[in-house]
């Protein structure tokens, strides 16, 4: 471990040359700017810089496009905040409590705490990155299918805890986004699903094309519009603008246990991030002294699934570098870009091309230090977008909006299904339905469903072996404490105050 | 001012509908091979699911009458509005070209927004066309997309 | 290596996407245009599937040699058109019917969503120009696992092997094993070659048949041993691992790199292509940034041979499929 930071050492002197350095700028700026754009994540920022990337030299080319990645998760986190709208999948659990507090006024605030979050969480994530990267890509592959499926069970069981008022509807939304989730080539056996003789959905449904319908267009339209006095709109103190120092030290349990949670689950591929960010913000729920401030604009809200979603980036590039496995979309694309310079990522790449690593490991330290002084100063020009007019404001969101879901695939039909899930997404917002249980059923579902059928091809339809891998039952026990603590939780603590109880029942 | 509770129910219905529709398509799929689920075997229970919630909510409206409250009827239509607006984007795109459809899009956008008086639409149309030359930029230029 | 770079690698990227939105909107003018001198316009490539796939590789580095040795006189613009398995990016190219200035590559998708009966299309609404590499499979196992020949998967029962899909080359290679030695191994489908990679380390499925690329760097790195390999002889790379042919099992089959146009394109940019692609096929460039980095097989097959290859990979799909069940 020692000759670890020696060797990060060295990395961060070979990634501080003028060369190198330039390509971070390059990427963290690129991959901030396309996170920030609703519609397009780290995956089709990565894809896009991609080619450009591989003519310049190796090193800098992948330090550009690893500089894209984490980049665009500290972009994610603006839109998420001020417009409410998830870039990617892993910052929906921002949008709850980050959109909520830009609607308060608290722009800069929720916008300073989503950026020490970021590094907090980048930070944590590249020291265990660094520390461990070997040790860690080995326990990662013990994670199979029937471990998989065990997770997915847990995180599925999180809709207890992020389900809302009304658990009926939280069902119903959670089996939507499942069904959604099913649309396409089926897994296993390559047969088309739900493709309503449609070709362009074989592939599925793109998750920002969910975003921006349920989460984006939906809270435009319930906007209402400023008609009448203008200046009643636009008031606000500069002070708003700035980020609240405080009120971020005080969410440090927060950050910690989302930049560990976010880690961990991270390194599994498939969909660690988003498994990550949700399985925090539940925690952070579960162990606060006031659950019924989630939801309802709470800093920690916005802390932990924003430590989590960065540490998950690096975790996730884990398996990438030291096994050659891609474990999401981006290190996928991030793994070609890999491939295309030359490098064949995997067990040898320590070894052989152990300076290239380490000069990349060291160009992440250098590129979140970039893009903290970066956004910063960002800060305070991006809330006053909370504080713009709608009439000015939302033309220029949904003509991004647009572009931005025509680009995913250069066509239209993206935006027209966009279109119709504005309105599923207003519909459900104005009858209580929770979209985050949507977004859980439709991200989560489909590795719940190759999980299992995974494993049964394998044993021959056995289902004893569920229960044989130790890892597998130690979670299901979790969702099985996970699901009935609140209840033995809430007859105890009912019995003894019985007065506060109608009253939580209500905000919870 | 239109009840809520009218859209619950239909929502309701709508995604009941849909569950079942996934357990007749499921089937279709194929729901075991052997003893091993098949391409039906998730689809049929994720319908069952939905249905059953649904049938659950659709219930629980019907006994509940004033539990949802109302909404304004210019909410509504704005909905309908935008939606219009995008369809009509994604029609023109087809003829004009992406960037001259967005300019109607987002001055429409601003109108429904509350940009009604002509100094208002002046400002709109202007930041309309300089959102299409700044779109152009980014979307054309930098990120090389082959825009309609 | 600076911002300069930077810049004018941004720029030129501009310049061809201009280009491409230019040869776009006049679609019907550039088959007419090629009777003086093919060819005078922008050549798209049109990549079916994501920007760092397989595909996309192939596609880049050889647009990268023709642009470095200067092989044609025009630029060429490698496009994404990735979605529906393929079905997007194919129908794109078929629907450039009789223009030469479109190119795509063949991957397994190529064949395997028309069979689907989704796609109104199939290889026929193409034209076969030349395949310039070819990739053989590697079956493989853990160092330490008890498998050590071929002929020990006949005796071992429960076995299970990794396939990037339902229908894959993977897939269709395993059944072919199957009725080979007799044998019963399951295929267990993932979502793409890393996963299945990760799946075998895992100690989750016992065999795969994996690209020479990772599955070499498996073996130098001793976790993994490598039973046979699927081309005809063996690979220099690999000199003690036999073929499944000198074996004795009729198990030939590799994954061929080549390039297709749309359907009735003039017989002169046929060969026009056949003689860039022989270029390329023997350059040290493309030697050293494709085949050799990727440990692939270097070959030449003009039109006829390639489209007789195509239509042999489609029948011998067309047939697992059906056993699968996923034509009827």
């Amino acid at each position: 471990m020692l000759e670890s930071w020696h060797l990060l050492a060295e990395g961060l002197v070979a990634a501080s040359q003028p060369s190198v350095l330039a390509a971070i700028m390059v990427g963290a700026i690129i991959g901030l700017f396309i996170g920030a754009l609703p519609g397009l994540g780290p995956t089709a920022g990565v894809a896009i810089l991609l080619p450009v990337a591989v003519s310049f030299d190796g090193t800098a080319a992948i330090a550009a496009l690893g500089a894209v990645y984490y980049g665009a998760q500290y972009g994610g986190a603006v839109t998420a905040i001020l417009l409410g709208i998830p870039g990617d999948a892993s910052a929906t659990m921002t949008v709850i409590d980050g959109h909520k507090l830009a609607r308060n006024g608290k722009a800069g605030a929720a916008l300073g705490l989503s950026i020490a979050a970021s590094f907090i969480g980048g930070l944590i994530g590249l020291i265990l990155l660094t520390a461990f990267a070997t040790t860690i890509a080995q326990a990662a592959i013990a994670f199979g299918p029937i471990e998989m499926t065990a997770l997915m069970i847990f995180s599925l069981s999180l809709v207890s805890v992020l389900g809302g008022r009304d658990l009926n509807k939280a069902m119903m939304s959670l089996f939507a986004g499942l069904f959604i989730g099913t649309i396409g080539l089926d897994p296993m056996v390559g047969l088309p699903r739900f493709d309503f003789g449609e070709v362009r959905l074989f592939d599925g449904i793109e998750f920002s094309i969910i975003a921006v319908g349920l989460f984006g267009l939906a809270e435009m339209y319930a906007t209402p519009p400023s008609i009448g006095k203008p200046e009643e709109n636009n008031r606000f103190r500069f002070r708003e603008l700035l980020p609240d120092v405080r009120g971020t030290l005080q969410c440090w349990r927060e950050l910690g246990s989302g930049s560990l949670i976010g880690f961990f689950i991270g390194i599994l591929p498939g969909a660690g991030a988003t498994a990550a960010t949700m399985i925090s913000y539940a925690f952070a729920k579960r162990t606060s002294k006031h659950p019924e401030r989630f939801g309802n604009g709470a800093m920690e809200g916005v802390a932990a699934p924003e430590a989590a979603n960065n540490s998950a980036a690096y975790g996730n590039m884990i398996p990438m570098f030291a096994l050659g496995i891609p474990g999401s979309g981006t290190t996928a694309v991030l793994m070609g870009g890999l491939l295309m310079i030359g490098l064949q990522p995997g067990p040898m790449l320590f070894q052989t091309q152990s300076e290239f690593v380490w000069t990349i490991f060291g160009s992440f330290y250098i590129g979140n230090l970039a893009l903290v002084a970066i956004t910063i100063v960002l800060t305070p020009v991006l809330a006053t977008c909370a504080f713009v007019r709608p009439s000015y404001l939302f033309p220029a969101v949904i003509a991004i909006i647009a572009f931005g879901i025509f680009g995913i695939n250069n066509s239209m039909f993206e935006v027209a299904l966009v279109i119709g899930f504005g309105v599923l997404g207003y519909l459900m917002m104005k009858l209580d339905y929770p979209p985050v249980p949507l977004v859980l059923g439709m991200i989560l579902g489909p590795i719940l469903e190759r999980g299992i059928r995974r494993t049964l091809v394998a044993s021959d339809g056995d289902v004893a072996v569920f229960f044989q891998s130790p890892i597998a039952l130690v979670i299901l026990l979790i969702t099985v404490v996970l699901l009935v603590s609140p209840w033995l939780f809430k007859n105890r603590a009912g019995k003894e105050h019985q007065m506060d109880e109608p009253q939580a029942k209500k905000i919870g | 001012m239109i009840p809520l509770r009218s859209f619950d129910l239909g929502l309701s219905a709508i995604f009941g509908l849909l569950g079942l529709y996934m357990i007749w398509q499921g089937s279709g799929y194929g729901y075991q091979e052997g003893s091993v689920p098949s391409a039906g075997f998730f689809p049929v229970w994720i319908g069952a699911g939905l249905a059953l919630f649904s049938a659950l909510n659709f219930l629980k409206v019907i006994r509940q009458s004033d539990f949802l409250g109302s909404v304004e009827r210019m909410e509504v239509v704005r909905v309908g509005l935008v939606s219009l607006a995008l369809v009509g984007f994604v029609l023109l795109s087809d003829f004009i070209g992406m960037l001259v459809a967005s300019v109607p899009l987002m001055i429409a956008i601003g109108c429904i927004f509350g940009a009604r008086d002509a100094r208002s639409i002046a400002a709109v149309s202007a930041i309309a066309v300089g959102m299409a030359f700044i779109l152009y930029l980014v979307f054309g230029v930098v990120l090389a997309i082959p825009l309609l | 290596m600076d911002t300069n770079e930077t810049h004018s690698g941004i720029k030129r990227r501009t310049l061809l996407a201009c280009g491409a939105a230019l040869a776009a909107t006049q679609p019907f003018a550039s088959g007419l245009a090629h009777a003086s001198a093919y060819p005078s316009e922008t050549i798209n490539y049109i990549v079916a599937f994501g920007v760092g796939g397989g595909s996309d590789i192939v596609a880049r580095t050889m647009a990268k040699v023709i642009d470095e040795k200067k092989l044609i006189p025009v630029k060429m613009l490698v496009e994404n058109r990735p979605g529906g398995s393929g079905a997007v990016g194919y129908s794109y190219i078929s629907s450039r019917k009789g223009n030469p200035y479109y190119l795509g590559g063949v991957g397994v998708s190529f064949f395997t969503t028309p069979l689907l009966g989704k796609m109104p299309l199939s290889y026929k609404d193409f034209t076969p120009l030349a395949a310039i590499a070819r990739s053989p499979y590697i079956l493989a196992v853990l160092a330490d696992s008890k498998i050590k020949s071929i002929d020990d998967l006949k005796s071992a029962k429960g076995l299970t092997i990794g396939s990037a899909g339902a229908v894959s080359d993977p897939a269709l290679l395993s059944h072919l094993l199957n009725k080979e030695l007799g044998s019963s191994i399951k295929v267990v489908p993932y979502d793409g070659e890393g996963e299945v990679m990760a799946a075998v380390l895992g100690k989750h499925l016992d065999l795969l048949f994996g690209n020479p690329n990772e599955i070499l760097e498996q073996v130098n790195a001793g976790k993994m041993r490598a039973l046979a390999v699927t081309s005809a002889e063996r690979m220099e790379s690999l000199p003690e691992v036999p073929s499944f042919k000198e074996l004795g099992h009729d198990i030939v089959h590799t994954q061929l790199r080549g390039i297709i146009m749309p359907k009735d394109v003039p017989a002169e940019a046929v060969s026009y292509w056949e003689g860039v692609m022989k270029t390329v096929s023997e350059s040290p460039e493309w030697r050293s940034q494709y085949v050799d980095r990727f440990n692939e097989i270097p070959l030449f097959l003009d039109s006829k041979q390639f489209g007789e290859e195509i239509v042999a990979t489609s029948q011998r799909y067309e047939t697992l499929m059906r056993e699968l069940g996923l034509i009827k």
